[in-house]
């Protein structure tokens, strides 16, 4: 056992490839998923048409653009030169302001037109929101100064992402998939080359059971999966700001169990795969689309329809991402999210049994 | 008791006979070699005495164990230096050899005394990849043999290496011989299996002869053997061949067993081919050979 850990720990450490998808790959592509995946929409450029331009006009697109959502470009004259700027991409938002802003206002009645580009319906969707918020805002403002009682009156409270950072939410994902990807694939590339190289024939001359070489081979896996943990974790909540409000201790739990389905699905795969490329494949295909679409990374998997959710909810990663995200931001811990423990824990006897039962046939003498 | 007995071992793949009823014995401190050419079976019957494939039928026993039933006391007393490299070629000779020590648990001190006996030091921080190939030869051998197993297994160890290192090679498996290990080695070449205690010679699946090299070459004895030249070769085997004389081609020659040179001068030139040379020589084992299978 001693010797086949160190064994492989000695691969691990030789292999260039190994090492950059161990350390530098979580890394960089944590750094590049973060900043670039994002639903807070920040500084879109907005063009308008100011018939009126009065004061209170001008207080109302200061108000809009104050909080960095919108980001004024230019006035223009008519609709007909706002349009042409839309058209060629450097507005994504027309505002026109009609000569009787202020009249209506006055009358407690908030008139403007918004024109969207409207290409990225997500973004659009969001900006939609800001610009109505922000408009809600600037009438309740008025109202207030004119002594009115406000005409609507909504206090939400978000309870556990008071600032509704989407980082919050996203980077647990990020950490997800990382880890399934490699535990998984490191695990099934290890045990294939083996094969590869025509190892499995020393291998039966030797005094090892061979599932024993096998665990042993997989065992510095659970040590790597650890460290991308800590790696991701900790940048995620060091540079993101993340908490982890359910404490390290039970988060390291849950990651060890989430690594043993990982770790079996490795091991499914190296007994599938007859060569590295093909394990990679079978890695990539079953590790990186369902942990990105499936398991509610960006897409709320509530939305999806039915048959989808039933695929979606069968997927380990899920489980594991609903329990990061709730020990992290939430800090609940196993008495709330025994059910999704359970999952993952059922999902790895099942596949370290159909490892076991499909390695059979090379393991053992033919 | 013999350190390693084969009995009657068959292995069939689908309607294909590759090995049938092959039966040896292997006395402790003996060479024996299997030779025949590629394809003959030899690989398939070391890799049943080795328990990598499960014969169809018969047994195989090393240091008196059934290699199929009782596995891991027969591999604990087994060493495998197969064709196909078992080291790992992106760790160090030293690293390789760990493994195996700790896989067979001859401790850290078995690691020293494999680099010492088979001198290996200079190469110790070397990457196999990087070793010359009589180098990877002899860690190879090192990591199969530092249990001291009581029988060693050894596919075609010498393929591919210039004859310096083949008898380099050897030196180290007399010196195993020395301290009673029993040796099993597969060759295709004809000088090697010279070097042997015992030969069995395998064609087609079968064991059709076995002795001493020197018993071997007797059977040769009273015969009479030549070697010529002949132009088309390939014409010239297939019509000696057809007429039930034992012939195989070296080299550009032709060497045949006839108990009188007009023999095939007679079938060639009936087929248009002249003998522009023929010479009498001393059997070889290449010519027993030729001569039992034919």
């Amino acid at each position: 056992m001693r010797a086949v850990i160190l064994k492989e720990i000695r691969h691990i450490l030789r292999d260039p490839i190994s090492l950059t998808v161990i350390l530098v790959m979580p890394i960089a592509y944590l750094f590049i998923f973060l900043y670039s995946i994002t639903f807070d929409i920040k500084r879109v450029p907005l063009g308008v048409v100011d018939y009126q331009n009065s004061s209170l006009s001008r207080d109302f697109l200061n108000n809009l653009t104050a909080h960095g959502c919108f980001e004024l470009k230019a006035y223009y004259p008519d609709e007909a030169s706002l349009m042409r700027d839309v058209s060629l991409g450097k507005i994504k938002l027309g505002l026109v302001i009609p000569q009787d802003f202020d009249e209506r206002l006055s009358a407690g009645s908030l008139s403007y037109a918004g024109w969207f580009e409207g290409v990225e319906g997500n973004s659009t969707n969001i900006a939609r929101g800001y610009l109505f918020s922000g408009a809600a805002g600037f009438l309740l403002g008025q109202a207030e100064k004119m002594g009115l009682a406000p005409p609507l009156d909504v206090r939400p409270r978000y309870l556990y992402n008071p600032m509704l950072r989407s980082r919050w939410f996203l980077a647990p994902g990020f950490s997800a998939i990382i880890l399934m990807l490699v535990a998984t694939a490191l695990t099934a590339l290890s045990l294939v080359r083996e094969r590869e190289e025509g190892k499995v024939e020393v291998l039966r001359t030797l005094p090892v059971n061979p599932y024993a070489f096998v665990a042993a081979k997989a065992l510095p896996y659970v040590v790597i999966g650890l460290v991308d943990f800590f790696i991701t974790i900790g940048m995620v909540s060091l540079i993101y700001r993340v908490p982890v409000k359910g404490g390290i201790l039970s988060l390291t739990g849950f990651t060890l169990l989430f690594l043993f389905p990982a770790l079996s699905l490795g091991l499914v795969i190296s007994s599938i795969a007859r060569a590295q490329r093909e394990a990679w494949f079978l890695a990539l295909a079953t590790t990186l689309l369902p942990s990105i679409i499936l398991s509610g990374f960006i897409f709320p998997v509530e939305s999806m329809p039915m048959w989808l959710r039933i695929i979606a909810e069968a997927m380990p990663v899920r489980h594991y991402l609903i329990i990061l995200r709730s020990v992290m931001i939430k800090g609940v811990g196993l008495a709330e999210l025994w059910p999704h423990a359970l999952v993952l824990g059922l999902y790895g006897i099942a596949l370290l049994a159909i490892a076991g039962r499909r390695m059979r046939a090379w393991l053992s003498p033919g | 008791m013999h350190a390693l007995v084969a009995e009657n071992l068959t292995k069939r793949f689908g309607g294909f006979t590759a090995v049938e009823g092959v039966s040896f014995r292997v006395s402790d401190g003996e060479i024996y070699a299997l030779l025949g050419p590629n394809g003959a079976g030899k690989s398939t019957t070391i890799r049943m005495l080795t328990g990598v494939l499960k014969p169809t039928s018969g047994k195989a026993l090393v240091a008196g164990f059934d290699v199929a039933k009782e596995p891991y006391r027969a591999r604990e007393r087994m060493g495998y230096m197969s064709q196909m490299f078992s080291l790992y070629r992106d760790l160090s000779v030293e690293e390789n050899l760990m493994f195996f020590c700790g896989v067979y648990g001859s401790g850290r001190e078995a690691v020293a005394r494999a680099v010492e006996r088979m001198g290996l030091a200079p190469y110790l921080k070397t990457v196999v990849r990087d070793l010359p190939l009589g180098f990877k030869q002899r860690l190879a051998l090192a990591a199969a043999t530092t249990h001291d197993p009581k029988v060693l297994f050894l596919d075609e160890p010498t393929s591919g290496v210039d004859p310096e290192a083949r008898s380099e090679f050897w030196d180290l498996v007399y010196s195993l011989r020395e301290k009673g290990t029993a040796v099993l080695i597969t060759t295709h070449y004809m000088e090697e299996a010279h070097l042997a205690d015992r030969i069995g010679m395998i064609s087609s699946g079968r064991l059709v002869a076995e002795g001493r090299p020197d018993e071997l070459l007797a059977q040769g004895l009273g015969k009479r053997f030549w070697q010529m030249r002949a132009e088309p070769l390939n014409k010239a085997l297939a019509l000696l061949n057809e007429k039930g004389i034992p012939a195989y081609s070296s080299g550009g020659l032709v060497f045949l067993e006839a108990t009188d040179p007009e023999e095939p001068r007679s079938v060639l030139a009936a087929g248009g081919i002249e003998i522009t040379e023929i010479a009498e020589r001393k059997p070889s084992l290449e010519d027993v050979f030729v001569g039992l299978t034919k």
